[in-house]
């Protein structure tokens, strides 16, 4: 026991001193899309903050919760103070503590991370499964497992309605899948309002003929120029049927996406942000070690004092 | 003046108490242990330097010891509900299975630095308020605070008093009639035990407290002014709508929703109306007051400095409050900047600037 | 200054009023005394000079009791603080405030004087009382008679006219008790204040009273001049008991008036055989045996490795002033209380290691406060519980204590008794047991001179019956007529230990009333008695 609490001391120490890490954790998860139906998507959608969204992909093929899935891209987060992890107030440190967020009915908002965000001004979190619409989220982020070959959606919603929140600029569809149509099942409403209530377990995707890896189909939109042409001799494709449930959104229409690769070091910005100085820091630790020695003498003198 | 400014005094209390709360709310606006450190050594300081030698003085060890229990409780509690948020494990401890209907907690499994240092800041600054506030107990005298209540209050201050010294004489109360039924075999345990200590105690405290309720009244506690009932309940009444605005008036303030009108100037209306209605109150009281505790060029020093702490930690969070709540993203020393460091060090100002405490000893040892 | 006019008083649900008719005058500037056995209404006398009876005690008030012209009827006590002053009994009790400089402020506050005044009045009392280096002393740690000094301090700052006291000495010892009245004498001849007090010691009070008045028990009062009350009193202190046998007359009030007279019966003396007085220990080895005792309290030493022997049929006295380790001797003998060192065998045994139960039947205590042992309702009830616990056949308690106070009602509540009969009731408790060895902590406190006789008699009995019996006390005069042998206490060390005629007659914190008249061979009043009749 007592070489693992050296073991542990020693690691916080190292950590401390050590380098601090990028702001994308670049040893985590890849820029882009998946490019197969391992892992999952994470996309993150600043909306009027303002920022580049930035796409990355978790490639891991075992299973996770939205929170494995957002850390394991590489994304940076802070959750609030009063529940941690489980409510994220900061993605990429936006909404930083210093900028003012023109949120209705508070003059003056900054996003300060000790409680839960107000409602005219929080990440909002949804899901997809490939080309699925996307879906906003019944539940927390550490209560719901990722789908597999799927999307993980962050988006900022600022100043709307629970019906109006903006889902992310993009697309639900992972480039080089061409199945056309969504197969994720609905997830159920969580039953209680226990914040521990896990979602339960997806059932398997029926397997499809074919498999999801078809790179060869595009998407039915596209006009492809190489389809067969109809001949009387063989009967027509089936025309695509248009499906009762809404379709993912256009990826033509994707927003301007990066991989994260360009973005500035978090604790730098954290620095110049706060106008810190490292002297102040070894100051205040001088000022500490001298006051309490000022009031060990002056206690030492009275005892002596007393005592005479 | 300066002749006469450091002559040893007791401080009235009001002023050590405005300096405690001064530092207690700078800290509840900031969870940066460098500040929250820097907050607890300015009042052990200022505490060992300042206080006198009545034995509410000396008890500033056991706020410390209070303060490092919290801080202890909240990173134990960290560890074993909920550790492992954050990328830097540094502990494996294995998780224990809980069954189905508990499956929500989690006991042990890995620790991050990360949940344990927002552990530890959020019970550093729970202590440090707790630390501020034993300051105040131990510098300024709580029954001169009581004495320096409102004379409309003056009748509750003296219940409060009077309460104050039943509790000593309870415990003493106890242990006699303990001791005693030792002498008639300190029969059984159970309701018979306990009746046989209670019942003594109780006539003891009765007895006591009708002979204090005479000697009080021999002495002439409670003499009427000429107030009419009229005038009474017009006092009465003003206090208490008085309290009621101020009672509103806070909690439009506190919360952000309430419609604006209902909170600063309803508030301020309150406050009139309860201040009127305690002058008003004390004015039908003919008592003076022994050697009243006066506001001096000191206590406005101190209490000064208290306000001034405050005011810089308000005035930094709005410039740049980053540093005020250091983020646990990365982990990494807290940043600290200038502006909120010089303010807690105006703390320090009455360790100096105050006039020494009355002791019994000479502080100089003699040659 | 103060006139009771046709005065009587019931109690709420009382049939017999306790003052019947009651006509007095008292003018200004005269010290009087109060006498009379416990019970009788004296309290309840006091209590009416400043309206406390009946505006807090409740009950029926006819007739009128005026003070300076104004009559207690209209105003409440409060009203009166200006001019009569209150002193209880428990001096503790009183206390409102926390240090002694608050505590003689607080009057003047109540009554509204301007700070300067109240500054001056402060330091004025300070100095009267010989209290000025306790200002700023918490009022718990004084002694019991810096405690009486702040509490007259306190009601003189109001600069009352009129000054009640309840029995101001009963738990003091014998020099705190002179300092107290001394100061309550320069009152009266510098100030020109009128006292009132009640007193059981008359002893110490009779040299200085200008008026006595007796209360006999049957609501009226006897009112006059001292000696003419005192002639006719049943109860009497020893100088007078002295004069009423020597046949003086008037009778001295003072030592030094008795002394003066007293040549024709020292020459009597002189001639009369020397009283015989029992050995103060017995050949036979000891009950209890204490050797090296000590008992500390944190730092507080309070015994510093006491010996004690105690024979069968003998009386001991410990005496000291406060504080000397008393009460915590006897606690750690009877082996309730703490005991750091030493050990203590009775019969092979060391009540400190045994359980209390049996404990009690080696060693048996009356503590101070007697009535923290009863908790029952009646005294039936007591009795009852005390035979339940000491193993013994039912009615063994019940007999003891008829025989130690007769005519207790058993339907009564413990409360409503008496302080001698509630202490016979504890007594006979603790005798239930069958101790061997019994020990008494103070109980002459608020006993009058009947309850105390009576006490002494059973104390005799006791011993010549085979017990070891042991009275802390400060009474001397009960010392001189109850015990064989003395042992003084200072700090927690024997100061002195041998037979009482010896400790008690050369000193004079300790000499006795008639030692200080007739000389330090003759103790009490009883013994010259019985030395002159075997003279004639």
């Amino acid at each position: 026991m007592r070489s693992r609490l050296i073991a542990a001391a020693a690691a916080v120490l190292v950590t401390l001193v050590a380098a601090p890490a990028y702001a994308i954790d670049h040893s985590k998860g890849r820029p882009g899309f998946c490019p197969t139906a391992t892992g999952v998507t994470v996309v993150v959608d600043f909306q009027e903050l303002g920022g580049t969204t930035i796409v990355r992909c978790f490639p891991s093929a075992a299973r996770g919760t939205g929170l494995d899935a957002l850390k394991g891209a590489g994304f940076q987060i802070a959750g609030v103070q009063r529940w941690g992890e489980g409510f994220i107030c900061r993605v990429e440190n936006r909404p930083s503590a210093v900028e003012i967020i023109p949120a209705q009915g508070k003059k003056n908002y900054r996003e300060l991370c000790i409680d839960t965000p107000p409602g005219s001004a929080y990440w909002s979190y949804w899901h997809a499964g490939n080309n699925c619409p996307w879906v906003y989220s019944q539940w927390g982020v550490k209560n719901r497992d990722f789908i597999p070959g799927g999307f993980e959606g962050w988006s900022f919603s600022l100043n709307r309605t629970a019906d109006t929140n903006p889902w992310p600029r993009i697309a639900a569809v992972r480039p080089g899948s061409t199945t056309g149509h969504c197969d994720a099942p609905v997830e159920p409403k969580p039953t209680s309002s226990n914040p521990n209530e896990q979602a339960p377990p997806r059932p398997n995707p029926p397997p499809r003929a074919g498999g999801d890896d078809d790179p060869e189909q595009p998407p039915a939109a596209d006009d492809d120029p190489t389809a067969p042409a109809a001949t009387s001799t063989t009967l027509p494709p089936p025309r695509p049927r248009a499906s009762a449930s809404p379709t993912a959104g256009n990826p033509a229409l994707n927003a301007a996406y990066t991989g994260g690769e360009g973005a500035p070091d978090v604790n730098d910005v954290l620095r110049e942000q706060s106008g810190a100085s490292l002297l102040a820091a070894w100051v205040a630790g001088a000022a500490v070690l001298l006051l309490a020695a000022a009031a060990g003498w002056i206690a030492w003198r009275r005892n002596r004092a007393r005592q005479a | 003046m300066f002749g006469t400014y450091f002559l040893p005094r007791d401080l009235h209390p009001a002023a050590w108490w405005v300096w405690a709360l001064g530092l207690a709310t700078a800290a509840s606006r900031t969870t940066n242990p460098w500040l929250l450190g820097l907050i607890i050594a300015v009042a052990c300081l200022v505490v060992v330097a300042r206080r006198g030698e009545a034995p509410w003085a000396l008890a500033f060890r056991l706020y410390l010891v209070l303060a490092g229990f919290i801080v202890t409780m909240r990173v134990v509690f960290r560890v074993i509900f909920g550790g492992a948020e954050g990328s830097t494990i540094i502990l494996r401890l294995p998780e224990i299975p809980l069954p189905a209907w508990a499956a929500g907690i989690r006991l042990f499994g890995a620790v991050s630095a990360e949940s344990v240092l927002g552990g530890f800041y959020d019970g550093l600054r729970l202590a440090t308020m707790v630390v501020c506030l034993g300051a105040a107990n131990a510098l300024a005298n709580p029954k001169r605070l009581l004495k320096a209540m409102p004379a409309a209050l003056y009748e509750v201050g003296t219940a409060v008093t009077v309460a104050l010294s039943v509790f000593p004489q309870l415990a003493e109360s106890v242990q006699r009639v303990r001791q005693a039924r030792k002498l008639r075999g300190g029969t059984g345990k159970g309701v018979r035990a306990l009746r046989g200590i209670v019942i003594p105690v109780l006539a003891d405290a009765l007895d006591r407290s009708l002979l204090l309720a005479a000697s009080m009244d021999s002495r002439g506690y409670g003499r009427a002014g000429v107030a009419t009932t009229r005038a009474r309940a017009a006092t009465g009444a003003l206090m208490v709508v008085g309290l009621l605005g101020v009672c509103v008036g806070v909690y439009a303030t506190l919360d952000g929703s309430t419609p604006r009108y209902l909170a600063t100037p309803v508030l301020v209306a309150g406050l009139a109306v309860a201040v009127a209605g305690f002058r008003a109150a004390g004015r039908r009281v003919h008592r003076s007051r022994y050697r009243p505790d006066r506001w001096q060029l000191a206590e406005v020093v101190v209490a000064a400095s208290g306000v001034a702490v405050a005011v810089v930690m308000f005035g930094t969070s709005r410039v740049d409050p980053t540093n005020l709540n250091p983020s646990l993203i990365t982990l990494s020393w807290p940043l600290l900047s200038w502006p909120p460091l010089l303010g807690v060090l105006a703390g320090v100002v009455p360790a100096l600037l105050a006039p020494p405490p009355v002791l019994a000893t000479p502080e100089e040892v003699p040659a | 200054m103060i006139t009771l006019d046709h005065v009587s008083f019931w109690y709420r649900g009382a049939g017999e009023p306790v003052l019947a008719d009651v006509t007095l005058t008292i003018g200004e500037g005269e010290l009087v005394v109060l006498a009379g056995r416990t019970g009788v209404g004296k309290s309840t006398l006091l209590g009416t000079v400043n309206g406390l009876v009946p505006h807090f005690t409740g009950g029926h008030l006819a007739g009128t009791v005026t003070v300076d012209g104004v009559s207690t009827r209209s105003r409440p006590p409060r009203e009166f603080a200006h001019l009569v002053g209150m002193v209880g009994q428990d001096p503790l009790a009183g206390f409102v405030t926390d240090t002694v400089e608050d505590e003689l402020a607080y009057g003047m506050e109540q009554l509204g004087v301007a700070p300067q005044v109240m500054r001056r009045r402060v330091e004025e009392t300070l100095d009267l009382l010989g209290i000025a280096e306790l200002r700023r002393r918490p009022l718990r740690t004084l002694s019991g008679g810096q405690q009486q000094r702040v509490a007259v301090g306190a009601v003189l700052t109001m600069h009352p006219r009129v000054l009640v006291l309840d029995e101001p000495t009963s738990a003091l010892d014998p020099t705190a008790a002179e300092d107290v009245l001394a100061t309550l004498a320069r009152l009266v001849h510098d100030l020109g204040t009128t006292v009132v007090m009640a007193e059981h010691r008359l002893e110490r009070v009779v040299p200085f009273a200008d008026r006595f008045i007796y209360l006999p028990g049957d609501g009226s009062v006897r009112d006059g001049e001292p000696a003419a009350v005192l002639a006719g009193m049943p109860i009497a202190p020893p100088i007078v008991e002295l004069g009423r046998l020597a046949g003086w007359s008037p009778l001295p009030l003072s030592v030094r008036d008795a002394r003066r007279r007293a040549e024709a019966i020292r020459a009597d003396l002189a001639a009369a055989p020397a009283p015989a007085r029992p050995a103060p220990t017995s050949p036979e080895p000891p009950l209890l045996t204490a050797e090296r005792v000590v008992v500390r309290y944190g730092t507080t030493v309070a015994v510093r490795g006491v010996d004690l022997d105690l024979h069968a049929g003998k009386v001991v006295a410990i005496m000291g002033r406060n504080g000397s380790g008393k009460s915590s001797l006897l606690w750690a003998v009877q082996g309730s209380g703490p005991r750091q060192g030493g050990t203590v065998d009775v019969a092979g045994d060391d009540p400190g290691a045994l359980p209390s139960a049996r404990a009690r039947k080696l060693v048996g205590m009356v503590p101070q406060t007697a009535g923290d042992l009863l908790y029952l309702e009646s005294v039936e009830g007591e009795c009852a519980a005390a035979d339940r616990e000491s193993d013994a056949t039912p009615g063994t308690c019940r007999f003891l204590l008829d025989s130690l106070a007769p005519g207790v009602d058993p339907d009564q509540h413990p409360r409503d008794l008496s302080e001698g009969q509630r202490l016979a009731l504890v007594l006979a408790v603790q005798l239930t047991a069958a101790p061997p060895v019994l020990l008494l902590d103070e109980p002459t406190r608020g006993l009058d001179y009947t309850a105390k006789a009576a006490l002494a008699r059973q104390v005799g009995h006791l011993a010549k019956r085979g017990r070891a019996v042991v009275v802390a006390t400060h009474d001397v005069e009960f010392v001189a007529s109850v015990a064989d042998r003395v042992v003084v206490l200072a700090e927690g060390e024997i100061v002195s230990d041998g037979p009482t005629a010896e400790v008690l007659g050369g000193s004079p914190a300790f000499a006795t009333q008639v030692a200080k008249i007739i000389g330090p061979d003759w103790l009490t009043v009883s013994e010259v008695d019985d030395a002159l009749k075997a003279a004639r």
